[in-house]
Parts: structure tokens; C-alpha cells; sequence
């Protein structure tokens, strides 16, 4: 299991979209700083990976964000994708410790 | 009672001793601080009465980490600090911190915060104080963006070195020594 | 200084992943000086081209006028430095038009071998 990690918001960036393009049926996804903005629940158009999250998900993918960070932006767990789970930076390091390796996308 | 985890093979008395002072409030000069190791922890903590339930953890690991984003500009240091705070408190230790790219103006001793803002490059020299940790600046990327240690100030003819407490100026090797022998590398940038 | 020998565990290889454009930010510079010093000092190293990064490949560069180093010529050092195994994400170069004539090094992937190239890493640098 790899663990991926975005820091980039998935509105002004692609980063999220490079990084969902190569992760695996086990893998894990955080979304952390910026990042946690690609896990809005009613984002629509170009912008919107829910589709391609889901679709990954069903297939095993996990699926996580970061708390502080969307504490700080103001993101509410009901804005977000159920898929999403929410984790504290304790389970952030547990996360990499399960992980094979890690790659940051930035 | 507290309970906090406690890495047995690597954490010494003196992170033991310093853990509980934080912790439990203890005078230090209650306690005397030698290096022993996990065998003796046990008895070392019933000598300074301090209530603990050790539990070892399962998986303690050996991380590296590479911070590439500078303090301030981007959450990318600040990131960094968070999870190398929480993988020690888990029990878990670093096996190096590298600074590189825009990430060794974490190690500059000239960045300078208002009174109500926390300087990150504080933050991690007293993160590197307090768990001993081994911190390396390259020494390529902090010449080129001005983060100098004495020495290399005054081989360049500067009026004086920048860089912070608890960190050492050293070349790449130390990044490749750090992949091959953590057992995580995490990438902050 | 650098510690002159250090511990190599046998198993152990580190890919290097490159996802930035040259010149704009020193990312793409450092990132290669890095995979060079991985292969001075005899680490199994991997170098993996992708998204922007692929951009660094592309010849002929000349950066001459914007005072930077060839981001490209200094890449073709890589091998001389033990770095042979140089990977390009086929997507990548799809996505910006490019072909294999356009580049100057490495092996063209496709997503499933990027996949098991990360998933077999035990260390990754991502530049």
C-alpha cells in the first residue's frame, strides 16, 4: 500500500488529478493543507474528481483528509464526500507507517 | 494516570527524563540523568514516582524527512513540524530531518515573527534540542539562498553566520543515507 | 562534510519522482542534483519523469539567455553517475503533444508500470 498525499487545491491545480491517475486499487489518499478542498462533496465541472474518487473507492482506494486543515478552512465533514475520512495528524503518521512508501504530490 | 507510549530499543533516559519533567511537572534535579537504556526505565521512573503505564508500541519506526517549502510562505514547514511532533509523541523517532530547497530558510536564525506569531524556525531548532534529533541543511541549497554557518561565512568573506541551533551543514549524502536507512521517508513540500 | 561510506541495505532502492517544469523553480535542478548524488554514492536509484517534469527532458534547451544551467544536459549526466534506470510517464508526454523524439534519455511507461514502479519503492523523493 502506497500512501499518496495532495497539498494542492484541486480548483487552481492539477495536482489531484496526477495523482489520482496513478493510484492503486490498495492504496491510501490524504488530503492535507489546500489539498483538502478536492474533497468538497458539490463541486461541479472541470474542477470535480468525485467521480473519479468513487470510482476508486468502490475499486479499494482509501480515502483521507486531514482535520486541522479543514478546520481552518472552515470545511464542515457535511460538505464533504462521505468517502472522506477524517483523520488527526497521530493517524496521519500511522498512515505512513502501514504505507509501503510515500509519495507527496505538491 | 497518564498513559503515554514509550519507544523501549531507542529512547534513552535523558528523552525519558525530559518526557516526564514536561509531562508530570518533576523538579530535574530530582532525578539524576544518565544514558541507560529500556531495562532500566522501568526503575528509573519508579524512582521519580511518576505514575506511567508504559506500553511499547507494535511498530515503531525510523522516519526521514525532507522539507523542501520554506517557514511562512507556504504550510509546507509548518506541515513538516506537525508530523515529526506526532510521530515522536506515537513512540516513533526520526532518523533525519533534511533541509533542502526553499526548506533550509527554516534553518535561518535571522527570520524574525511578531510577538504574537510562532517562528517556525524556532519551533524546530527546540524540536531538535528537545528529541536530539539529527538535523542537515544542504549545504548547496542554504549557501545559494543565504543560510550559512560560521565556518562557511567566513570562507566567503561574510560578515557572520545564520543558521539556527541543533543543525548541521552537510551535502546530499546525508539525504541518500537517510533513504536507504529510514524506514519511511515522507517528502514536505 | 559527507560521511565518506554508508550503510547499504541490499533491497533497498530510492526512486526519485520529478513532476516539475525546469527554469521556473529550482525543484527541477535540485531534484536532479539529488538523483545524481544517489548514484555517486551507489544507491539503487530510480528516476521517474512525469506530469510538468517531463517537460525537463525536452531538447534542445537552450538557457543560455535566462542564465540557468541546461536542465537537460545536466539529466544526460545521469548515467555517468550509475543512474541508468530513467523512466518517462507515457501519459505525460501524450498529454503535452510530445513523442519520444522530442526527448533527449530514459524508457517510456505506461500508467501500470508507473504503478509498479511506485509500489516497489521502499523510498521515494518527490522533487
Amino acid at each position: 500500500m502506497l500512501l499518496h498525499t495532495v497539498n494542492k487545491s484541486a480548483f487552481n491545480s492539477g495536482t489531484l488529478g496526477d495523482c489520482l491517475r496513478v493510484v492503486a486499487e490498495n492504496d491510501a489518499v490524504l488530503l492535507f493543507e489546500n489539498g483538502v478542498y478536492g474533497a468538497l462533496d458539490n463541486s461541479h465541472g472541470k474542477f470535480s474528481h468525485r467521480e473519479h474518487i468513487q470510482k476508486l473507492s468502490a475499486s479499494g482506494t482509501r480515502f483521507y483528509i486531514l482535520q486541522a486543515d479543514c478546520e481552518a478552512r472552515g470545511l464542515d465533514a457535511s460538505a464533504l464526500l462521505p468517502i472522506f475520512t477524517m483523520i488527526n495528524d497521530a493517524d496521519f503518521v500511522t498512515l505512513a507507517v502501514e504505507a509501503s512508501a510515500i509519495q507527496s504530490w505538491y | 494516570m497518564a498513559n503515554y507510549c514509550i519507544k523501549s530499543d531507542t529512547m534513552t533516559q535523558r528523552g525519558a527524563h525530559e518526557f516526564c519533567l514536561q509531562n508530570e511537572g518533576l523538579n530535574a534535579n530530582s532525578v539524576s540523568c544518565q544514558t541507560i537504556f529500556y531495562q532500566n526505565l522501568l526503575e528509573y521512573l519508579q524512582l521519580a514516582s511518576v505514575k506511567l503505564l508504559i506500553k511499547q508500541i507494535a511498530n515503531p519506526m525510523n522516519f526521514a524527512l525532507l522539507i523542501l517549502g520554506p517557514p511562512y510562505s507556504t504550510q509546507a514547514s509548518a506541515s513538516a513540524l506537525r508530523f515529526a511532533r506526532a510521530a515522536l509523541n506515537g513512540g516513533h523517532s526520526i532518523y533525519r530531518l533534511f533541509f533542502y530547497h526553499d526548506g533550509v530558510h527554516n534553518a535561518s536564525a535571522m527570520v524574525t515573527t511578531p510577538q504574537d506569531e510562532s517562528s517556525l524556525p524556532q519551533q524546530w531548532s527546540e524540536l531538535i534540542e528537545q528529541h536530539q534529533l539529527d538535523s542537515v541543511v544542504c549545504i548547496a541549497a542554504a549557501t545559494r539562498r543565504g543560510v550559512l554557518n560560521e565556518q562557511e561565512a567566513k570562507r566567503f568573506g561574510k560578515t557572520g553566520g545564520n543558521l539556527s541551533p541543533g543543525h548541521e551543514v552537510s551535502g546530499l549524502g546525508q539525504l541518500v543515507d537517510a533513504s536507504l536507512n529510514a524506514d519511511r521517508v515522507m517528502t514536505f513540500g | 562534510m559527507d560521511k565518506p561510506a554508508i550503510e547499504k541495505p541490499e533491497d533497498r532502492a530510492i526512486l526519485l519522482v520529478f513532476r516539475h517544469a525546469p527554469y521556473g523553480n529550482a525543484l527541477a535542478r535540485e531534484g536532479l542534483e539529488a538523483a545524481l548524488a544517489c548514484g555517486a554514492m551507489g544507491a539503487t536509484t530510480n528516476v521517474l519523469y512525469i506530469n510538468e517534469g517531463v517537460w525537463q527532458l525536452v531538447e534542445p534547451q537552450d538557457s543560455h539567455a535566462i542564465d540557468c544551467k541546461n536542465q537537460a544536459a545536466m539529466a544526460s549526466a545521469l548515467p555517468l553517475y550509475g543512474v541508468e534506470a530513467i523512466w518517462i510517464d507515457e501519459d505525460s508526454l501524450k498529454q503535452r503533444n510530445l513523442t519520444s523524439t522530442d526527448i533527449n534519455a530514459g524508457k517510456i511507461i505506461d500508467r501500470t508500470q508507473v504503478q509498479a514502479l511506485l509500489a516497489t519503492s521502499q523510498a521515494i523523493l518527490s522533487f
